[in-house]
């Protein structure tokens, strides 16, 4: 049975912010680091990263390409692209909700 | 960058991952440590992630991909002992040619009976280079054509360095030119000055284009640098620069009593170079490459082939060593060239032992496979 990402444990949130990143194209490790450190402010250690891609590759939401040199670039397949749509609708009504009702505290 | 204790420490660390988490991943994390300085968090977080690929190794193990990489790993461990039993079987071949100072047991009394060991050994080395050739070549044409189409730059390193190998093979072979009958001894040594100088030529071009291609695309890795790429260059560069000074009469200034060790200790130092740096390069070269289950499957026969030629070609060398130690004891006489056939045989035996248990390996994995 597929699984949430919200459903992975401890590799929740890295799980979604490596999706995220390869939303925006192929990329192997060291680019997701650095791409996850630009857009979310988050440092991703190298354990955390791999630990989260073995999971996302075992339930098809991430798939291996050919390895340049050494480093291996991952891309985001049909299953992780709605698994993660699902995901960001979910934040996005958390988010939406949250402010509304900030904004009625603050008002 | 500069690596400090706590890279050093990171790295160690990968080697307490599971062998299947390391037969999977241990590469692509090596290339972002290399790239990015671990922290005291990164070891604590690698140290984490032991305990996580322990606990789930569900998801290293039994996978697809990590039977494939086991089926490539255990062909080219075979191929690598068969070049091991080659070289040593080159070395019991000459043994029986030369006998420097020593009596011939063979003629102080009657010969054991091993005489059929000789044409069945010849028979089946036959067959073990055949099946080498066939699957070995499948391996090379592969990566060659892959190569070829991810960047045209990057076959040659690749061709310089095999071509470098495959001449110091010919250059072995050429010493049993020595045993034909009226050999022409200036032939024999333009031939050997040929190989020596092809050898040590291709072997600094390759390094020198794999260097440059490294320095080009930023992944030039210093435990490819340090430990060969450097003595080797240094020895080469020497050799170059003797024989550019003393060409015209080069080999008679290298063997001179006072600068024959020192030459031959350089020369010696840039074969073992050459070829240690170019076992190392073909070897993670063909590692790179993206093999099908189907292609796999198919060369796993050649390396079948290739083993049992091996291990029953070794056992019969066995057979003949211990029937010749058993007929000299007889004789009491001792011939220096008696242990040195005993190592010689083991040396032999030992990679056809190795290749048979990578073998084992392999056909394991492609049932996995098959099951799968």
């Amino acid at each position: 049975m597929r699984k949430k990402i919200d459903e992975l444990g401890r590799f929740s949130n890295p799980s979604l912010l490596i999706l995220s990143s390869l939303a925006g194209g192929p990329k192997h490790g060291y680019a997701m680091i650095q791409d996850i450190e630009e857009f979310s402010g988050t440092r991703l250690e190298v354990g955390t990263l791999y630990g989260a891609l073995a999971r996302l590759e075992e339930q098809g939401w991430i798939e291996p390409l050919e390895s340049e040199d050494r480093r291996r670039p991952y891309r985001l397949t049909g299953l992780g692209l709605s698994a993660l749509q699902e995901q960001l609708k979910t934040m996005q009504q958390i988010v939406r909700t949250g402010l509304s009702r900030l904004a009625e505290v603050n008002s | 960058m500069k690596p400090t204790f706590i890279h050093w420490c990171a790295l160690r660390l990968l080697c307490f991952y599971p062998r299947a988490w390391r037969a999977r991943y241990v590469d692509e994390v090596a290339a972002v440590l290399e790239q990015r300085p671990a922290t005291l968090r990164t070891v604590f977080d690698l140290l984490l992630g032991i305990f996580d690929a322990y606990f789930h190794s569900e998801l290293f193990t039994e996978r697809k991909f990590v039977m494939l990489q086991r089926l490539r790993d255990s062909q080219l461990v075979i191929y690598a002992a068969f070049a091991c039993c080659a070289f040593f079987w080159a070395i019991y071949g000459l043994l029986n040619f030369y006998q420097p100072g020593v009596p011939d047991y063979d003629l102080t009394s009657p010969a054991p009976a091993y005489s059929f060991v000789s044409p069945l050994v010849w028979a089946l080395g036959l067959v073990a280079v055949l099946s080498t050739l066939l699957g070995g070549c499948a391996f090379l044409a592969r990566a060659l054509k892959q190569s070829f189409a991810r960047d045209r730059r990057n076959i040659l390193p690749f061709i310089c360095i095999l071509l470098s190998m495959l001449i110091f093979m010919q250059f072995l072979g050429a010493l049993y030119l020595l045993v034909v009958p009226y050999m022409n001894a200036a032939f024999l040594k333009v031939i050997w000055e040929l190989d020596a100088v092809a050898f040590l030529a291709f072997g600094l071009l390759g390094i020198i284009f794999r260097v440059r291609q490294g320095i080009q695309a930023g992944t030039l890795s210093l435990r490819f640098v340090r430990p060969v790429c450097i003595p080797l260059l240094l020895a080469l560069l020497i050799i170059a620069l003797l024989f550019v000074t003393f060409s015209p009469n080069f080999t008679s200034y290298a063997f001179s009593s006072t600068r024959k060790w020192l030459f031959l200790s350089l020369l010696l130092l840039a074969f073992v170079g050459t070829i240690s740096s170019g076992v190392i390069f073909v070897a993670r070269w063909l590692r790179r490459v993206e093999y099908s289950q189907s292609f796999l499957r198919f060369t796993l026969f050649f390396a079948g082939v290739t083993t049992c030629a091996l291990l029953v070609m070794s056992g019969l060398l066995l057979y003949e060593t211990l029937i010749i130690d058993l007929h000299v004891s007889t004789l009491g006489s001792s011939l220096m060239r008696v242990p040195l056939l005993n190592v010689i045989t083991l040396c032999i035996a030992l990679p056809a032992v190795i290749a048979c248990l990578a073998l084992r390996r392999g056909v394991h994995a492609r049932r996995e496979l098959q099951q799968a």
